[in-house]
């Protein structure tokens, strides 16, 4: 069986947390860029136009950077912690988002919203322990 | 949200899967490098981009962008962000299924409460 990275170093911590700060700026930036693109329903009909106005859009390259910057960063850390713990870590992506979409994209978070959000990330937490826990049984 | 945004949105789950399975089958074989300086990084970078599955990952990626942008379009950002997270749902299943693993009590319990937040963040 091979062994199950699970030392979480202070310096890989903060390197998934910054995988999440930077997948959440990229969402924003993509967000920013669909929306400069004043489609609202995209369809067959529609979608070159959609592609053409999405890809010469400032904001969508922006957040093709944070990307880019976001994938080095992941795979430098899939290589040294197992997914199982990599990926807790990962659902402050979720609150991150909402902080971003709030501030910059004027979206309304009700509590119920917050409740959800909170939902997902114990749901997320929990399947991920679950991975570590089969995999110590063995 | 209609159910067509929904599918779209369990359609970029599918591939965005595909594309981490993909980028963590070729994690594993780069962990014998260092990453302390920019030169290194480079050198990370390269090696990298020498392995099939990275490119196949790539592959993946074309897809599930192209329909996230789709579904972007048409939904909040904090909406799609959220529901996106149905991923894991599919991931556990698909793995009980096809992979025969064992269904863990926390893995139905994390289930349910991912399948309740998505429902109170979409409703």
């Amino acid at each position: 069986m091979k062994l199950l990275k699970n030392h979480l170093t202070l310096k890989i911590y903060f390197s998934v947390l910054m995988t999440d700060v930077t997948e959440s700026f990229g969402e924003l930036f993509f967000k920013k860029g669909v929306v400069a693109t004043q489609i609202h329903h995209v369809s067959w009909q529609n979608i070159w136009v959609f592609a053409s106005h999405l890809l010469t859009a400032s904001n969508f390259w922006i957040g093709f950077l944070f990307y880019i910057i976001n994938f080095v960063i992941w795979m430098a850390v899939l290589s040294r912690i197992d997914l199982s713990i990599a990926f807790p870590v990962g659902g402050a992506t979720y609150v991150i988002v909402a902080f971003l979409s709030m501030i910059f994209l004027h979206e309304h978070i009700t509590s119920t919203r917050w409740l959800g959000i909170l939902c997902i990330i114990a749901g997320v937490t929990l399947i991920s322990q679950s991975t570590r826990m089969v995999v110590e049984k063995l | 949200m209609t159910l067509m945004i929904f599918f779209l949105i369990i359609i970029h789950g599918v591939f965005s899967t595909a594309e981490q399975i993909c980028f963590k089958k070729s994690a594993d074989h780069l962990e014998n490098y260092k990453l302390s300086n920019f030169g290194e990084l480079i050198w990370f970078i390269f090696n990298a981009l020498k392995i099939p599955a990275v490119w196949l990952g790539f592959g993946c990626i074309a897809v599930s962008w192209t329909v996230w942008f789709v579904v972007l379009a048409n939904i909040e950002l904090s909406v799609a962000v959220c529901v996106d997270s149905m991923q894991f749902v599919l991931i556990l299943f698909a793995s009980y299924i096809f992979l025969k693993e064992r269904m863990h009590w926390t893995r139905v319990a994390g289930t349910i409460l991912i399948l309740c937040g998505v429902y109170l963040v979409a409703r």
